[in-house]
């Protein structure tokens, strides 16, 4: 703990809590991706406490990697506490049961992580809601069906009070409107060869596009994940490839494209 | 008149009144009746349905007793044991009882005595409302006949033949020519057995239907209501009224049940369960309020109870300074908690713990504990901790015993037996010595913890210290906390190890004290190891079992132990030692934080000396200590630091020290005294493996030490308000967190656990049973990466272009064509060929392959059961990395 994180304890303890700085917490860390990218675009706040931030797959069948990307987003959250996890029942048997295994490889302990299994989507915003109350949270984090205006109206203003960020994962690919503080839009993009083994998969790569800031403004990058820094680093462009700021799309089009609208009826 | 077709024939076996004039007898074959009746009206007789029935009925009759057992097909027994005064006295009790049912159409016959051998009796042959007084039991009994004492129809016969028509005739007779009078000895000895039930020399255990809650309030309406929201208001006052009892007592309740009884007799209960011990009212009032339409009010309700079936300690946990910021616990809880002495949790994360709030146990709160303690204490019977223990393996056996429990209902603890016992227990938390009885128990249940899997954290252990009562309750709850609590005096142990923590500590535990546990423990512990019998402790590592071994311990401590000593040697017990005991417990876990979070070797090394000190003297010390007053919360405090010092020069004298307590420490003294010479100042005393353990769990640590969480105990206590809304709106299943299992098959090696700690199990299921043995494992130091997402079963494949022996080039899954750029396999996973569900599992090849988008897959190849040289099979989508 630092004497940053000290002072934060103090003000808290003196009453002067998350109500005091809503917009994140000051005596923490700025939370935000560890790339210069991104981070310069995230605006001051980086990914604010307090505030709704919004993921949505590019495609519908990219959750899971949106999920990895996300899981790593967590390992890198300053706030201390545990992390709320909610699923629909949709998303497990779709996309697979989180993995611990995985959770502590990418450097989350799975101890921090309660789980919530939901068997109707619409308990998603009560689940959401009683747990942005808990400061005691580091993060909520939900992932569904794409919540409606109301829902992330509410969100926000919940989370505004407690200073608890919540992530929201739409299953969808489309976006729906939201109050969210960020917007994010993430695909994969192809990674990075195993450091012994260039055959084989290594850290995986995300097309990441940042639709709204708040604070910010928008942008896209590639990004893979650096296992040493626990943190996200800029995709490499192999050569010949698209631009780094491309949206990854052209790339993915022989093998993806022709799936992905078929993918509509995969659930 | 009612038949059942049996192998002799369609037979009667129960006749009306009318039939019986008419000649029909039960017994006799429908055919014979027949004969002699010929207007005979025959139902099939439905013993399940009656069975069903009397369950009903039993659970009807729990407004008057908690007590409650089903006795042979057509009765039941109530121990109304500090009841009466409910409904007027024992008189208006009988009426009461016995009016409901005749308004509900049931004739039958009661009675009401000093044991339930005699009451049974007096329901058979007395005036079928009779009551008797302890000081009439013995003419009364005398003066029935012996068809009373509920024996075999010939032995009657054979006793009238005797010319033994009465009790008292059979009494009058020397014991010794009675058993010659019998043929053989099973007639002679259930003779005598019934004899010595109906006067109360011998105990007859009552198997009730469900466990006697431990704390249970209950309020009567003056008219049926059918309106639920009349129970909300019940609601209220009964809470307020169970979270004195709670407070009073120190525990919080784990799970609470509310009965409304209905005016046609039939029941409906909403239960709630929650993840830490509470005693707030407002917060388990809106937990019930969403709950409260379930309760079906049919014809109306006449009567709320509201039991809390498990409590555990509440004492506080105090996870960090911020945590207390959060909307936490009522002010007086916290303080209350605080109080309790409970050692603080590590804080959530990787963290270093702070260690000012950490180790702060204010001496005003342990003053607030002891005394509340005290104030329950009765009278110590030497002879209880062994019944105690008896009790502590499950249903509390003894529970009929009305002089017993009477001490439990005039302390105000409940009716639990081994309560009662404990009565003086309890507050031995304090004092050292009396844990003993409460041990036992604890012990017992502790062990069972961990088969749930409790990861959680705190605890597991459990502490029995004090423990009389919670030997039930403890052991399915889990015991978290109690640790510590307890722990003081008593045993502890953290299972923390389940949660794969390796780390810590310890999953011992401890008996401090005492003595009988052995017995506890040893389920407990599983292991058990344990000796049994070891009076001053012997405890059992159940660890390694596990396979972990290693390290910390499985220990146990032995604190006081004697024979212990052994014990730990092969648990491993290093660390135990310290741990020992009493505050050993507490220690352990205090140990065992700190080394967690502080990944340098140094300081758990010494940690581990440190343990291996106290051992003896530590252990001593505190109780001892205790036993002079306000110790116990302090003593956990300082286990780290200070607790050497203290303990060395009291445990020097343990037994002039213990002196304060009179009878009950004494045996304490004694465990202290051994445990001194047995591990000397600084353990070296202590054979080898013990001492040895400790240094090597210690260099263990630090490696895996740098994990980052601490297990369930890395939750904060504000989190589990939380999780009780959820689990209760959602269901319990349905909030989780996921712990490793010791399996290399993917699918298999996590699984889903309740936050917080077990979720304590109600009746029977409180035995241990050693196939439950937790699976759990700690993480593998170096695993092959694990995709993020499993799919809940494999999707098939299609594989347009193979490579013989190695990945696919391209694949179809979900419909969409992916091409393999990078792949890297395969990683062989055979089938747990020693499980039994994994007959016929394949044994499956993985490959981790990314596709020219980026999307990374695991994916397998099963091979035919003859092995690789078989042939290969088909292709599986298992699991997604990103």
């Amino acid at each position: 703990m630092d004497v940053d994180a000290l002072r934060q304890v103090i003000a808290r303890m003196e009453g002067r809590g998350a109500k005091l700085e809503p917009g994140g917490e000051r005596g923490l860390p700025r939370w935000s991706l560890g790339v210069e990218g991104p981070d310069a675009a995230l605006g001051p706040e980086g990914l604010a406490g307090g505030a709704l931030h919004d993921f949505t797959p590019r495609q519908a069948s990219h959750a899971p990697g949106l999920a990895a990307f996300v899981l790593r987003l967590l390992v890198r959250l300053p706030r201390a506490g545990p992390v709320l996890w909610c699923q629909t029942d949709f998303a497990l048997r779709e996309y697979g049961a989180p993995g611990i295994a995985a959770f502590r490889g990418a450097g989350l302990a799975p101890e921090r992580v309660v789980f919530v299994s939901l068997r109707r989507a619409e308990e998603m915003s009560f689940v959401l809601e009683e747990a942005l109350g808990v400061p005691a949270l580091a993060a909520v984090l939900g992932e569904g069906p794409p919540l409606s205006f109301t829902a992330t109206r509410r969100l926000a203003l919940r989370a505004g009070e407690s200073g608890v960020p919540c992530l929201f994962l739409g299953l969808g690919a489309q976006a729906q409107p939201s109050v969210a503080a960020t917007r994010w839009r993430v695909g994969p993009a192809p990674g990075l060869p195993h450091p012994d083994d260039p055959a084989a998969p290594g850290q995986p790569g995300w097309a990441v596009e940042l639709e709204r800031a708040r604070a910010g403004r928008p942008g896209a990058w590639k990004v893979t994940w650096n296992e040493e820094t626990h943190s996200f680093a800029p995709l490499p462009v192999p050569a010949g490839g698209a631009g780094a700021a491309g949206r990854g799309g052209p790339e993915a089009d022989p093998a993806g494209l022709a799936g992905a609208t078929g993918g509509g009826g995969e659930g | 008149m009612l038949v059942e077709r049996g192998a002799g024939g369609t037979r009667i076996t129960a006749a009306s009144r009318e039939a019986l004039r008419a000649g029909a007898r039960p017994g006799q074959a429908l055919t014979d009746a027949r004969a002699a009746c010929p207007g005979l009206r025959v139902l099939q007789a439905e013993p399940e349905a009656d069975r069903a029935l009397l369950e009903h009925l039993a659970r009807a009759a729990q407004r008057h007793a908690p007590i409650v057992a089903m006795d042979g097909p057509d009765g039941l027994l109530l121990d109304t044991t500090g009841c009466a005064h409910l409904f007027g006295g024992e008189a208006g009790l009988m009426a009461d009882c016995t009016g409901r049912l005749e308004r509900a159409g049931f004739t039958l016959r009661a009675g009401l005595a000093p044991t339930p051998g005699l009451a049974r009796a007096l329901a058979l042959c007395g005036t079928g409302r009779e009551i008797v007084t302890a000081e009439q039991a013995a003419a009364r009994a005398d003066a029935l006949p012996v068809a009373a004492l509920r024996l075999a129809p010939e032995r009657v016969v054979l006793l009238r033949r005797l010319g033994l028509a009465s009790v008292g005739a059979l009494r009058a007779l020397p014991r010794a020519t009675l058993e010659r009078r019998f043929r053989n000895r099973d007639a002679a000895l259930s003779v005598r057995l019934r004899l010595d039930q109906l006067t109360g020399a011998v105990d007859e255990p009552l198997a009730p239907l469900q466990p006697p809650p431990l704390y249970r309030v209950q309020q009567v309406l003056p008219e049926p209501v059918i309106d639920v929201s009349a129970a909300g208001m019940v609601l209220g006052d009964l809470l307020l009224r169970l979270v004195g009892l709670l407070e009073r007592d120190g525990r919080g309740a784990r799970a609470l049940t509310l009965t409304a009884f209905r005016a046609d007799g039939g029941t409906s209960a909403v239960r709630l369960r929650l993840a830490r011990p509470s005693r707030d009212a407002a917060r388990i009032g809106r937990l019930f309020a969403d709950r409260l339409e379930e309760i079906d009010s049919g014809f109306g309700i006449d009567a709320f109870l509201l039991e809390a079936p498990v409590a555990e300690a509440l004492s506080a946990r105090q996870d960090s300074l911020v945590e207390d910021l959060a909307p936490a616990p009522d002010a007086r809880q916290a303080r209350r908690n605080a109080g309790a002495g409970r050692a603080p949790e590590p804080p959530a994360d990787s963290r270093p713990p702070s260690r000012a709030g950490a180790e702060r146990h204010p001496p005003e709160q342990a003053g607030d504990l002891f005394a509340a303690r005290t104030g329950g204490v009765e009278e110590a019977d030497p002879l209880a901790p062994r019944a105690a223990v008896r009790a502590g393996g499950g249903m509390p056996r003894g529970a009929g015993h009305p002089r017993r429990l009477s001490h439990a209902l005039g302390a105000g603890r409940g009716a639990h037996l081994s309560t009662a016992e404990a009565g003086p227990c309890h507050m031995l938390a304090v004092d050292g010595a009396e844990d003993i009885v409460g041990f036992a128990q604890s012990g017992g249940e502790a062990g069972r913890r961990p088969a749930q899997g409790r990861d959680t954290e705190p605890g597991a252990g459990l502490a029995t210290a004090g423990g009389g009562e919670r030997g039930f309750g403890f052991g399915q709850a889990g015991g978290e906390v109690r640790g510590v609590h307890l722990a003081r005096s008593g045993g502890v142990e953290g299972r923390r190890p389940a949660q794969g923590r390796d780390t810590e500590p310890g999953a011992g535990l401890a008996a401090a004290g005492g003595g009988e546990r052995g017995f506890g423990s040893g389920q407990a512990g599983g292991t058990e190891r344990g000796m049994p019998p070891v009076r001053g402790g012997g405890v059992e590592g159940w660890r390694p079992a596990q396979g972990r071994d290693t390290e910390p311990g499985a220990g146990l401590a032995p604190a006081g132990g004697g024979e212990g000593g052994i014990r730990p040697g092969q648990a491993g017990g290093a660390e135990e030692g310290g741990r020992l005991a009493r505050r050993g417990g507490a220690d352990g876990r205090r140990l065992a934080q700190v080394r967690g979070a502080g990944p340098d070797p140094a300081g758990k090394a010494e940690g581990g000396i440190r343990s291996g000190r106290m051992t003896g003297v530590e252990d001593s010390g505190p109780l001892v200590r205790t036993g002079g007053g306000p110790a116990p919360a302090e003593g956990a405090g300082h286990d780290l630091r200070s607790g050497q010092e203290s303990g060395a020069e009291e445990a020097a004298c343990p037994a002039a020290r213990s002196g304060e307590e009179g009878g009950r420490s004494l045996v304490w003294s004694v465990g202290a005294g051994r445990s001194c010479a047995l591990v000397g100042e600084d353990g070296d005393a202590h054979p080898g493996p013990a001492g040895a353990k400790p240094a090597a769990g210690s260099a263990r640590r630090p490696g895996r030490g740098s994990a980052p969480g601490q297990g369930g105990a890395a939750l904060p206590g504000a989190m589990f308000p939380l999780v009780d809304t959820l689990a209760n709106r959602l269901g319990g299943r349905r909030v989780y967190q996921l712990a490793p299992v010791a399996s290399h098959l993917p699918e298999r090696a996590m699984r889903r656990v309740a936050v917080g700690g077990a979720q304590p199990r109600l009746a029977t299921a409180a035995r241990a049973t050693p196939d439950t043995a937790p699976d759990t494992a700690a993480w593998p130091e170096a695993a092959p990466p694990r995709p993020l997402r499993l799919l809940p079963r494999p999707e098939p494949l299609e594989v347009t272009a193979a490579l013989p022996d190695g990945p696919p080039l391209q694949f179809v899954w979900r419909r969409v064509r992916r091409v393999v750029v990078r792949a890297a396999g395969p990683e062989r996973i055979a089938p747990e060929w020693w499980h039994p569900d994994a007959r016929g599992t394949a044994v499956r090849d993985y490959y981790h392959v990314e596709d020219r988008e980026g999307c990374q897959y695991w994916i397998c190849r099963a091979l035919a059961p003859g092995g690789p040289a078989a042939g290969r099979g088909a292709w599986y989508m298992h699991g997604l990395f990103a």
